[in-house]
């Protein structure tokens, strides 16, 4: 039967990473933390799916872009990696 | 008096010379303003996530230090005329920082061996680490401040997972000052 799959549930949805683990910082200064958060192309990865709580998705959000500005990390599409 | 980071990036094809003549430059503009420089972080010569000015890669220097706007001013405008100056960035740390209670220079804290780790293996144009390109006079303690990333939730933007690439520089400047960043 085609359609008597429903909706794959992805069990992804983990805690926050930060959260669980305090030591871990977020800042622009260690891309390769900040990489974890970031997909192939360079696309911020939404909270809803790598699970990171409101408040440090927006600690990564700017920490991403800081380092985005810096060349640290690359921008959307630049692949020049 | 506020607490500042820069991060810069020389062209590393410039002559050592120069490339510590700009350093001094950086120096003596902190001492004109009456500022005082904090932390001297050499990250050496590291790999572009992209091209910037046609070059892969950049000498890159991060600093510390107290100061007034003005100081800041001054230093951004010589970034930006300076033509071997490839990137620059600037983050307040603290705001209003009692001078007297900061020491003049402290021993930098590294980053330097997290974030090299990640460079792929240098080529062969790649420099030798650049560590005597300003020779740190030591201070004995090592006084860490605890400066970054306690910040209140309200000084971010509305949460938004993903925004537009070219609203990016306007939008660090617009923030409230307690967190702004500024680019080249
Ligand atoms: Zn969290």
């Amino acid at each position: 039967m085609a359609f008597n799959h429903k909706k794959k549930y992805y069990p992804r949805r983990k805690v926050c990473r930060f959260c669980a683990d305090s030591t871990l910082k977020i800042d622009y200064k260690d891309p390769n933390t900040l990489r974890y958060f970031i997909t192939e192309r360079g696309k911020i990865i939404p909270r809803r799916i790598s699970g990171t709580c409101a408040r440090h998705q927006r600690q990564l959000a700017r920490e991403i872009k800081r380092a985005r500005t810096i060349a640290l990390l690359p921008f959307v599409g630049s692949l020049d990696h | 008096m506020n607490r500042y980071e820069t991060v810069f990036i020389i062209d590393p094809d410039v002559i050592e010379s120069d490339q510590e003549a700009i350093v001094d430059r950086i120096r003596s503009l902190i001492n004109q303003h009456n500022g005082r420089l904090l932390v001297f972080d050499d990250w050496g010569v590291r790999k572009f996530a992209y091209e910037i000015q046609k070059k892969k890669q950049g000498h890159y220097i991060r600093i510390e230090y107290a100061g007034d706007g003005d100081l800041v001013y001054s230093i951004e405008r010589f970034f930006r005329i300076d033509f071997r100056l490839l990137k620059f960035m600037t983050i307040v740390l603290n705001k209003n920082v009692d001078p007297d209670s900061l020491p003049t220079e402290e021993p930098q804290t590294s980053f330097i061996s997290a974030v090299t780790a990640e460079e792929p293996s240098a080529g062969p144009e790649t420099e030798p680490p650049e560590a005597n390109l300003a020779p740190e006079e030591e201070s004995a303690e090592v006084e860490e401040t605890p400066v970054e990333d306690e910040t209140p939730v309200e000084d971010e933007a509305p949460e938004v997972d993903e925004v537009p690439e070219a609203k990016e520089s306007e939008e660090d400047k617009t923030r409230p000052a307690e967190d702004e960043t500024k680019e080249s």
